[in-house]
């Protein structure tokens, strides 16, 4: 029995039992699910710097469980340096987010299954982290998607929440099919489910592009992402939870998993590099135009995923960890800032802010110090997780790796380009809903109520920085969105992640020539034109871009209703022939009965004489036909 | 012996039988018709009794066919008719009895066989 | 032709012709008659045939025994003296298939037979007939008898109402009440009874008057003295026709002659809807008979007349109809 068992038991335990808890509003109840749900993310954090700390060598557990014919099931753990640092920041997110919900959802009736629902998912998420077996894998995949339709759809009075929840189930269902294929194919061609048994065979590479579709549906990659804005309609604390940090980087972490794998399969890593490449700059440009700060963040979400995903196909898993982590600390900081505003203001509509930072200035900077590590600015975090990849896609351009060098190009192009827009969309966020004058009070009056209702603020009368419970778990983020980069050049944590050693060189200028530029434009819109959204300046394509290309639409005509349509015949069939098969049998076998039933009754003479006759009838059909024979 | 006189008089005594199964509505009469069907069928066993074996004079006899040396199976057969007939009168005639007590009638056209209602006499 | 097709001959044409008046006519009793001389006839064909015991039997047990039953029957149903014009249903479909059968069994057994010969066997003695059912055929005969038995059971149960009967849900706990006798009444004996009743009662005013307009000179005491005892002989009267009468002052009540109430007990016809009307009944008499006869009728009438008497205590009389009566 290790202890390493314990990173994803304890909170699957609590989660579960904290779905037993009764739902209410009041303190009394929420006691007890607020202190489940922070044992559970803490005492997983506890155990995996525990680990980290007094591990000397990777911890590996295996039991068998079942043979099915040859193939082997088994249940293990295996934690590697790496596995133990993504652990640390799952658990570091899921406790700021435990914390930090206590007083975002202080007055929602529905806080107790709400908790549970996040431990569950953080006990799935480390239980994806830590297994050593396909099988824990799965089980944690699909764990995390069961909690992340739960989680989407926990506001029940928000319209658009059920549908985000259905469309970010099915949609990710999509992919799951594909991982499950992928990794039934894995475990038939190795014989195992072990995570080293199967690493150890030369893979299909049918099976790897089938785990690059379950891939693109859980971290929102390009065909399959349009799941993820939508998904903005949970509550922010998930968003910050699920959508930005954990579960979506779960992709990412799979194919890191599996990366020896990928390596021999230059059509899967090409495969790879085109979606990352499409899925960078689709989010980035989608990100651009966005009215809801939240959707901003979500596209940005989306871009960043890219940029791992590239790092891996330019084959720099190292690199595509490292800005995990990294984007997992900034990420999660500006989506709680993010909540804070929401809760301070009351919309998600950055049209309706403005002027808040004299009103909360540690949002302020908190927003700051995430916005510049998003757009990798040094010396922040992203900064240096970002060049890591760019220095990779760099590389592949030289050739020498796996994937092919153009796919180098590809990535590395895009990634460049990325860098640019996303300096652009991170300024314009800034500038355009902390700086300048308040639009709170739109033209409508002081009565709107748009947006989220998750919390129910009343809203103040003036703006203000969110309480303690808040603030604190938002200061926390601020210290890794900062300075984690700098660990590259702690060598415990380099060997941990096999990073190379940071070495800026000249190349460091372009990224940066293009972060001025972007950052740059968007400053100068905004002060040219003053009160008037950077993103005005798209002109037309705006609309485009805030509808993320009109994918959804694209998608909904050739998929959706081709679909629906289906399974409307499909229906129909079933009603009208399968159904109507089988109650006509039941109708026909009950008329015929009422009918014979009807014969039965007939009066006792009536029955008699019938019988007489058909005697007769029988008698002379037996005497013509007999003597005829 | 003209066999065929016996045997046509038992044929018209069973259409005569039948005609009056069919005919009658009392229960009682329906039962006299079916006693004359079966004295028909008695009348054909000792008809046959008395033919049959004149004109299977000459075939080789079967050991299972011939069980006993002098078969004179068409009355014992007639016999055990007419025991049957015994019984039969009896028992019906008992159902007759306790249908009119229940009906103070015995017309067949109106036995109700369509009734869910179980009628049952007690104390 | 010999004797025996002549004897043959004219016993069958018996057997046909009563067969035919069996099913024709329209006399329940008749047709009883006729069945025995069919039967009859039939016997005669049998001992012309050889088969004397079949013979002998079919006297004994079918005129004897089987006719007799039916003609009981026909008596226990009520069957009425003389000519029943609904005995018969449309005769078509009848006298197709019996025609039908008749007609296809004559031809079919004139085609077999022709007009063959064959040699008369000797007349068969019980004593061979005796020999073959206690060898060959001892199985079949000891099922036959089985068979007897459980008929006799049954013929038993089906005509003793008490026997398996579930005792009455709706009746009243007093399980000690003794079973109903096998008498029952009709409607028809009913009213015969009550028109038997209203003769007397109406002959009795008759001589009433008649004495009346002979003593019309007589004190008037003798005159009351002379009703009273006429009153005293017409109660008898009635007590004999009705074999139950309640004592005076407990009209109504419960029957205080175990006897009387026993013999008037009715039978329970569960899921009928016979108690009803049997239950409204004597209102409805009492109320149809002319106000000078309401003194013949015996007090009590309805115990009397056992369909239409008390369903036990559980059914008590409306005390109001007694009170008129007296």
């Amino acid at each position: 029995m290790n202890a390493a068992v314990l990173i994803p038991a304890v909170p699957l335990l609590l989660g579960l039992a904290g779905l037993l808890l009764p739902p209410g509003d009041d303190t009394q109840r929420r006691r007890p699910a607020a202190t489940l749900g922070i044992a559970g993310a803490a005492v997983s954090l506890l155990v995996t710097l525990g680990v980290l700390l007094f591990a000397t060598k990777p911890v590996e557990l295996s039991a068998h469980w079942v043979s099915l014919g040859d193939i082997d099931l088994t249940l293990g753990i295996s934690v590697g340096h790496a596995a133990l640092y993504v652990a640390l920041a799952v658990a570091t997110v899921a406790l700021f987010v435990q914390i930090y919900s206590v007083a975002y959802l202080h007055d929602d009736p529905r806080y107790a299954p709400y908790a549970a629902q996040i431990s569950l998912f953080t006990g799935a998420m480390l239980l994806v982290v830590t297994s050593g077996d396909l099988i824990g894998v799965v089980v944690g995949w699909e764990i995390m998607g069961a909690c992340s339709y739960l989680l989407i759809g926990h506001d029940r009075r928000l319209p658009e929440a059920p549908a985000a929840a259905v469309k970010a189930f099915v949609v990710t269902r999509v992919g799951d099919i594909g991982f499950l294929l992928g990794v039934a194919f894995l475990i038939v061609d190795a014989g195992s489910s072990r995570l080293a048994d199967v690493l150890a065979q030369p893979p299909h590479t049918a099976a790897l592009l089938l785990i690059l579709a379950g891939v693109a549906g859980k971290s929102a990659q390009f065909p399959l992402h349009t799941w993820l804005p939508d998904a903005m309609a949970g509550p922010t604390p998930i968003s910050a939870l699920i959508h930005a940090a954990t579960m979506v980087a779960a992709g990412v972490y799979v194919v890191f998993r599996l990366y020896p794998l990928f390596e021999q399969s230059p059509a899967a890593l090409a495969v790879l590099g085109v979606m990352a490449a499409i899925t960078i700059l689709l989010g980035a440009f989608s990100a651009m135009a966005q009215d809801d700060l939240k959707r901003v963040l979500a596209w940005s979400t989306v871009s960043q995923i890219g940029y791992m995903t590239g790092a891996l196909a330019v084959g720099s898993p190292a690199a595509a960890l490292f800005h995990l982590l990294t984007h997992a600390a900034f990420k999660a900081l500006l989506f709680l800032a993010a909540g804070a505003v929401i809760h301070a203001v009351g919309t998600n509509y950055l049209s309706r802010m403005g002027g808040l930072r004299e009103h909360m200035p540690v949002t302020f900077w908190a927003f700051v110090a995430g916005l510049g590590a998003l757009a990798g600015l040094p010396p922040l975090a992203g900064f240096w997780s970002k060049e890591n990849v760019l220095t990779a896609a760099a590389h592949a351009t030289e050739g020498g790796e796996t994937a092919p060098v153009w796919v180098g190009w590809v990535v590395w192009i895009a990634a460049l380009f990325a860098v640019g827009i996303t300096a652009w969309y991170a300024t314009r966020l800034l500038l355009w809903g902390f700086l300048g004058h308040s639009r709170a009070h739109g033209a409508d009056g002081p009565d709107w109520e748009v947006g989220f209702d998750d919390a129910r603020y009343t809203r103040p009368a003036a703006p203000h920085d969110p309480p303690g419970a808040m603030r604190w778990p938002i200061l926390l983020l601020v210290i890794p969105s900062v300075l984690l980069g700098l660990a590259a050049y702690a060598p415990g944590f380099r060997t941990a992640l096999e990073l190379d050693e940071p070495h800026l060189s000249v190349a460091v200028v372009l990224p940066l020539i293009l972060l001025a530029a972007g950052a740059t434009a968007a400053w100068w819109l905004w002060r040219a034109v003053p009160g008037v959204d950077p993103a005005m300046a798209l002109g037309r394509t705006r609309p485009l871009l805030a509808a993320g290309f009109r994918l959804d639409d694209i998608q909904n005509r050739l998929l959706v209703r081709p679909v629906r349509a289906l399974a409307r015949a499909v229906l129909t069939v079933d009603t009208r022939v399968v159904d109507a098969a089988v109650e006509g049998t039941g109708t026909t076998t009950s008329r015929v009965g009422a009918a014979l039933a009807y014969a039965h009754r007939i009066p006792l003479p009536a029955a008699a004489a019938a019988v007489l006759a058909g005697a007769l009838l029988l008698g002379a059909v037996a005497v013509l036909f007999g003597a005829a024979a | 012996m003209h066999a065929v006189i016996p045997y046509v008089i038992a044929g018209l005594l069973f259409a005569l039988g039948v005609y009056g199964v069919l005919r009658r509505r009392n229960a009682i009469l329906v039962l006299m018709a079916v006693e004359l069907m079966l004295n028909a069928v008695n009348l054909i066993l000792v008809a046959a009794d008395a033919t049959i074996k004149s004109a299977l004079a000459g075939v080789q006899p079967e050991a299972w066919a011939y069980p006993v040396p002098e078969p004179r199976a068409g009355a014992i057969f007639a016999l055990f008719v007419i025991v049957l007939a015994a019984a039969e009168v009896g028992v019906g005639l008992a159902i007759i009895l306790q249908y009119y007590r229940l009906r103070r009638d015995v017309v067949l056209d109106d036995v109700a066989l369509h009734e869910h209602d179980h009628e049952r006499v007690s104390g | 032709m010999t004797v025996a097709d002549a004897l043959m001959l004219a016993l069958g044409a018996i057997a046909v012709g009563s067969a035919v008046f069996v099913v024709t006519s329209a006399h329940l009793v008749r047709a009883g008659f006729y069945l025995v001389v069919s039967l009859g006839a039939t016997a005669g064909l049998y001992l012309v045939l050889g088969a004397e015991l079949v013979a002998w039997v079919q006297i004994l047990v079918y005129v004897g025994a089987v006719v007799v039953l039916l003609l009981f029957a026909v008596m226990l149903t009520r069957a009425p003296i003389g000519p029943s014009p609904d005995l018969d249903r449309p005769a078509l479909p009848a006298a197709l298939v019996g025609g039908g059968v008749g007609l296809g069994l004559t031809v079919l057994l004139i085609d077999a037979f022709r007009w063959t010969e064959f040699e008369l066997p000797p007349a068969g003695t019980g004593r061979r007939v005796g020999e073959q059912i206690f060898g060959a055929w001892v199985l079949p005969f000891e099922v036959l008898s089985i068979l007897l038995l459980a008929a006799l059971v049954g013929a038993i149960v089906l005509s003793r109402p008490d026997i398996g009967a579930r005792p009455d849900p709706n009746a009243p706990a007093d399980s000690d009440v003794p079973p109903p006798g096998p008498v029952d009444e009709s409607d028809e004996v009913k009213a015969r009874l009550e028109r038997i009743a209203a003769r007397q009662a109406a002959a009795q005013d008759r001589l009433r008057a008649q004495r009346a307009a002979e003593n019309a000179g007589a004190p008037p005491t003798e005159t009351a003295g002379v009703k009273t005892r006429e009153d005293v002989l017409r109660e008898q009267a009635h007590d004999v026709v009705f074999r139950a009468r309640e004592a005076g002052p407990t009209l109504g009540g419960p029957p205080e002659n175990p006897e009387t109430s026993q013999e008037g007990r009715p039978r329970v016809i569960e899921g009928t809807s016979h108690e009803n009307p049997a239950r409204t009944l004597p209102t409805g008499n009492d109320r149809a008979l002319p106000r000078g006869t309401d003194r013949a009728l015996p007090r009590g009438n309805d115990r009397a007349l056992p369909a239409s008497a008390d369903k036990g205590p559980a059914l008590p009389k409306p005390p109001a109809q007694d009170d008129e009566e007296t």
